[in-house]
Order: structure tokens, then C-alpha cells, then sequence
């Protein structure tokens, strides 16, 4: 079966991209598999891509070429509209609403045509009128797919499929470097301020434990500057962007995420693949879908005193090794439902089941 | 014969102690193969006579006798024509144990370490005896350094060494000492940074910390290597104090050595 995974753009450093990857990575063991940038921005993705999975761009974005076409999004939607029209596969997955209403549009009715979605539906509009032309939707968590359910009233299937992890086996934390670990964007919504703030408290008291921010972003020189007015600057590494971030979380006792809405949640899950609890906030769209709070990781309320209690948080698990090795193990139980193999089993499962609709 | 470690570290008397997973008993005549990624040298160890049962295995491998060079080292298992590189899930040192590992004099340091693609790797460096810096602070005019000393052979005990950190630079060339507190392996240096800024004024430039020890031969180069975070330049940012409007500020070298730039 030849299936296509049309995605903005492969090439960056982010946790859909990270899924994606992993996810075709695994299909390729089995099928045919080409992933399709909109966009390409570099010469190679950010991640290492698996060498059966094929790569194709529809804009050429790298910098310093010569293009005959000005630059924009009528040249990308035209590019994106020919290449769908003409687009021989079994199966098209999309990987943002946007994109799913394109091929919901323009792709030919003979392809199974599968929407994979993370986050709530941000523009309802054109997704009632283009989505049920489109075989199923996968959402990645229950409430996601709730919400989808309830946009589309019953026009389309919407089923959960988890974010596949990479192929095993997975890096396992020894539990005994004093190191708290954080992934992700270095970008607002990640709300590393709050992880920094709530560090100041633990180094005041545990002066030997270190956090390490994995990650670049515009939010860095913010909060480096973060850093120096807390005086912390013995305690904070910025690592930098790394393509193996369960090998460093392995490296932690203790990953912290303190997003203030956390769609995928894919940092979360390669924490907990690495073994290692996972400290985060308790929001209504946050990690807490993935954590339980006291069986695989520590979920703190947010709202006033908010820095305060994810320190506590932070300091009572730093004190309790038994206990974050008692999370730990319930957070591989997690991490084994997002094993490439599992999920694989779950995408063609819905490939057949769809296909054999239409 | 797909072969998995789940426990590697060198231990204190330089011996890699692994702990594998195999999907098939290990044959008789299987090698161990070292290979240097730089040059390709290739270093092997055979590996006694399996137990012909067991999918589990354990192997102490002396380092010393295989005179590795410095640099990464690939490891390889091989049987036969066939040879399967090592993947491992253990990141291979724990940062405690780097520090007692830097207790012992020694001229070769070596580390077990998981590679970004999940393989075993080893890697050697040249040892010499150095002061590991753990914090540096400017507080009340002073800049102030704490940290270990590494591969200098002294006890990691209550004994009290006498210490001195000096400061040096070239261009005009100055130097600067003043009393350092050296407890067992432990160090504590403070320096006034009026007197860094008497000793050569109006010019800016770089300084280079070290700290002579009584009972170590040579002086001790500020640094910070033992972790596994390499390019503490970029990655460690140190705030800078103003001394008389003139900007004063820690930082690392491209190779991990404490320096202290005054101005610019």
C-alpha cells in the first residue's frame, strides 16, 4: 500500500513533527511511505527520517535560491492545489486543519482520505462544510476527539490513535544524576518562565540539583536574562536543540513541563518512555491527559501560588526517591501504548476499516 | 544476533563492565571490537568461553592492557564474518561517579556513553591534573570560584592543603594571587575584582585563573569537563559586574577552561 503524510513542513525542530517521523519510520517496515512538506525550509529535517520513508516538497523555501515566482501564499496554494490533483496514492493523511480542508478539497474521491488532528478545531467554517468529504479524522487524545465528534455531528468517523514513540529500544534513566530535564520550544506558550521561578525555590534548598532546558527560541535571550536576575546562573544549561531527546532525558532524574497548553504532549512521552516522572500542570488542555497524577507523574493546579506548588512538587519528589522510582515505572506502562509497533497497528486498522467504507 | 546493553560504565580500576541482552546465546569465539572513529583503528577482545544457555551477559573488559588512544570509540560484538554494533538504552556514567572516577591520578580518562543514535561508544581523553569549577559568583566585589579537584591523587578527605588561585595575563603581562581554601579535594577561591582592574588599567583583555596547590606539581587550569556537556561557552552564560563602568565577566574557552574578560 503506498500511503502519503502531508505535513507543513518536515524540516523543523517541534513535537508533531517528531510524531510524524516516528510514525512513518514504522509504516515504511510495511508499506510504501512519502512524506509531503508543503514547504521546505533546510536542506535535511531536523530528525533523522527512517531511509525507507521517501521525502517531496511543494515549495522550494531554502534560502538564497532563485525562483521565478514571487514568493506567497497564492504560489504555495496553487503548487499544494496542482499537486493533489494529481497525486497517485491509497491512502493521504493530513497533519493540520488547514491542509485537511486543501485535500478534502482538491484530492482525488479514489484515495482514502484520513485527517490526523492534535489540538481543539480552530476555524469551524470550512471544517463542517469541507470535512465529511474526507473518510475518518484521528485524533490524538479523547478530548480532542470529543471535540471533533462534536464539530462534525456524526459526518465523519473520529477515532483516537496515540503519537508513536521512536522504534526501541528506548534509553532508561539510572535515577541517580541530580538533573531536572525540560524539552520543547523555547516559545511563550511554553511557559518556561514559570519552570525557571520554581527552580530559583528548589536551588535555593537543593543547591547541587541542575536544570537543563532542551530547545531553541525567540523566548531565549528573555530567558537567559531570566536566569541572570534570579542568579541562577550556576543552575540553568541551555542545551541547545537536540535530535535524541529521550537519550538526554534518560540523564535526568526529573522531567518538567510547564506549558500552559500542551496539544501533543510528545516531550511528555518521551519522558516517560526514558523512565522518568513527569512533573507538570494540571490545565484543561495540559499533559494531564497523559499524566495521572500519582501513578506515572505529579500534576500541580494552576492559579494563584502556582510557582510555589510546583516547587513543592518539584522538592517532594527530589526528596523521595522511592517514590519517582515508583513513577517511573508506572510511566513505561504509558510510554508502551505509544510503541511505533502499537500505533502502526492502530493507523492500519483505520486505513482498512475506512477504505473498505468507501 | 541483535545485541542490546542495559548497564555499561567503566568502573575506578578502568575496567568497562557491560551487562547484554541477546536475542541468540553468544558463540564461542565472539569478539568485543573497539574501533576508533577518527582513524579506524581497531582494538579486539575475545571474549572467553560464553555460557551457551544464557540470552543474558555480562563482560569486564581491562581497558589499560588494549592501549587505546585518546578520541571516540565505537564498539562492536562480533562473531564470525558478522559483526552487530552495540546498541544501548544506559546513558553509561552517572555524573557522581565521574567525580570519584576523577579522584585517582591518572593519565587516560575513559567514559562509557550512549551516542545520539543509541549505540555504545567510549571515549578517551588525555588527564592532567585540573581544578573542576561547580559555581562561580560575583558577590561584593569579589569574584568567587568553588568547585573539585580532578586527577590530582590527593584524598577526598577533612585534610586542609595550602592553596593559592593566581590570574594571569600577556599584553601587558600582570599577575594576581591571593589565598585559596583547598579541603581534601574541595576548593573555594575568591579575588577582589578592584585589584583586576588595578593591576592592569585601562586595558582590556582576558585572564586566566589557575590555582597552585602545595602537593600537586603543577598548577591547576580552571575547567569544567567533567559532564557530558561539552560547549559550556555557549550554553553556560555567566552575568557580568561593573566595576568603575568597566564590564567584568566569567566565561569558557571554545575547550571548556575558565577565563575572565574585563571590558569589551
Amino acid at each position: 500500500m503506498r500511503i502519503c503524510l502531508l505535513t507543513p513542513s518536515i524540516y523543523g525542530m517541534r513535537g508533531d513533527v517528531r510524531s510524524i517521523v516516528n510514525l512513518a519510520g514504522e509504516l515504511a517496515e510495511r508499506h510504501e511511505v512519502e512524506i509531503i512538506s508543503v514547504r521546505r525550509q533546510r536542506e535535511k529535517p531536523f530528525f533523522p527520517v527512517a531511509s525507507g520513508v521517501k521525502l517531496s516538497w511543494v515549495v522550494d523555501a531554502r534560502p538564497g535560491g532563485r525562483y521565478l515566482l514571487p514568493r506567497g501564499q497564492m504560489r504555495t496554494e496553487v503548487a499544494l492545489w496542482r499537486r493533489l490533483r494529481g497525486l497517485r496514492t491509497d491512502v493521504l493523511v493530513s497533519t493540520r486543519p488547514g491542509l485537511g480542508v486543501q485535500v478534502a478539497r482538491h484530492a482525488p474521491r479514489e484515495i482514502t482520505r484520513i485527517a490526523r488532528e492534535w489540538g481543539r478545531p480552530p476555524m469551524p467554517g470550512p471544517i463542517r462544510k469541507f470535512y465529511p468529504r474526507l473518510n475518518a479524522v484521528a485524533a490524538a487524545t479523547e478530548t480532542s476527539r470529543q471535540e471533533w465528534d462534536h464539530l462534525l455531528d456524526g459526518n465523519v468517523p473520529v477515532s483516537v490513535i496515540p503519537d508513536a514513540l521512536p522504534a526501541g529500544p528506548w534509553p532508561r534513566s539510572r535515577m541517580d544524576n541530580r538533573i531536572v530535564a525540560a524539552g520543547g520550544r523555547l516559545v511563550a506558550a511554553k511557559a518556561h518562565d514559570r519552570l525557571i521561578r520554581a527552580f530559583a525555590v528548589v536551588a535555593g534548598k537543593r543547591p547541587d540539583w541542575r536544570l537543563r532546558l532542551y530547545g531553541g527560541g525567540p523566548e531565549e535571550k528573555r530567558l537567559r536574562a531570566l536566569v541572570g536576575d534570579l542568579d541562577l546562573h550556576n543552575h540553568v544549561y541551555f542545551m541547545g536543540t537536540t535530535s535524541d531527546l529521550t537519550g538526554e532525558f534518560a540523564k535526568a532524574s526529573i522531567v518538567a513541563s510547564t506549558s500552559r497548553t500542551e496539544v501533543l504532549g510528545m516531550t511528555v512521552i518521551e519522558a516517560m518512555a526514558s523512565g522518568v516522572p513527569v512533573i507538570a500542570f494540571d490545565g484543561p488542555r495540559g499533559p494531564g491527559e497523559l499524566v495521572a497524577d500519582g501513578r506515572n507523574g505529579v500534576l500541580v493546579a494552576e492559579g494563584e501560588d502556582e510557582i510555589e506548588a510546583y516547587a513543592s512538587a518539584m522538592l517532594a519528589l527530589i526528596d523521595d526517591e522511592r517514590r519517582r522510582r515508583q513513577l517511573a515505572a508506572g510511566a513505561l506502562e504509558v510510554a508502551a501504548g505509544h510503541g511505533a509497533s502499537s500505533v502502526a497497528d492502530r493507523w492500519e486498522k483505520l486505513i482498512a476499516a475506512t477504505s473498505r467504507r468507501a | 544476533m541483535p545485541a542490546v546493553v542495559s548497564d555499561a560504565e567503566v568502573t575506578l580500576a578502568d575496567v568497562l563492565s557491560l551487562r547484554l541482552a541477546v536475542d541468540e546465546p553468544l558463540a564461542d569465539g565472539t569478539e568485543l571490537v573497539l574501533r576508533n572513529r577518527a582513524t579506524s583503528v581497531e582494538s579486539r577482545v575475545p571474549l572467553g568461553t560464553p555460557d551457551a544457555q544464557t540470552r543474558r551477559a555480562e563482560l569486564a573488559v581491562s581497558l589499560v592492557p588494549l592501549a587505546l588512544g585518546p578520541g571516540r570509540w565505537d564498539t562492536y560484538l562480533q562473531q564470525g564474518a558478522a559483526r552487530t554494533r552495540l546498541r544501548s538504552v544506559d546513558p553509561g556514567f552517572s555524573l557522581d561517579h565521574l567525580d570519584a572516577y576523577a579522584l585517582s591520578r591518572r593519565t587516560l580518562a575513559y567514559r562509557a556513553y550512549r551516542t545520539r543514535n543509541g549505540f555504545l561508544a567510549l571515549k578517551v581523553d588525555n588527564a592532567q591534573p585540573t581544578a573542576e569549577v561547580r559555581s562561580v559568583w560575583f558577590r561584593e566585589g569579589r569574584f568567587e570560584v568553588t568547585g573539585l579537584l580532578a586527577f590530582t591523587g590527593l584524598d577526598d578527605d577533612e585534610a586542609r592543603h595550602e592553596a593559592k588561585l593566581a590570574l594571569r595575563r600577556s599584553r601587558p603581562d600582570a599577575e594576581l594571587t591571593s589565598v585559596a581554601t583547598v579541603q581534601g579535594v574541595r576548593f573555594h577561591a575568591a579575588l577582589s575584582l578592584c585589584d583586576v582592574l588595578a593591576a592592569a588599567p585601562d586595558q582590556t583583555g582576558t585572564w586566566e585563573p589557575s590555582l597552585e596547590v602545595r602537593g600537586v606539581a603543577t598548577p591547576l587550569r580552571l575547567s569544567s569537563r567533567l559532564d557530558d556537556v561539552d560547549g559550556k561557552r555557549r550554553r553556560l552564560h555567566y552575568p557580568a559586574a561593573q566595576i568603575d563602568g568597566v564590564p567584568i565577566r566569567p566565561c569558557y574557552t571554545a575547550d571548556d577552561e575558565l577565563r575572565i574578560e574585563v571590558g569589551g
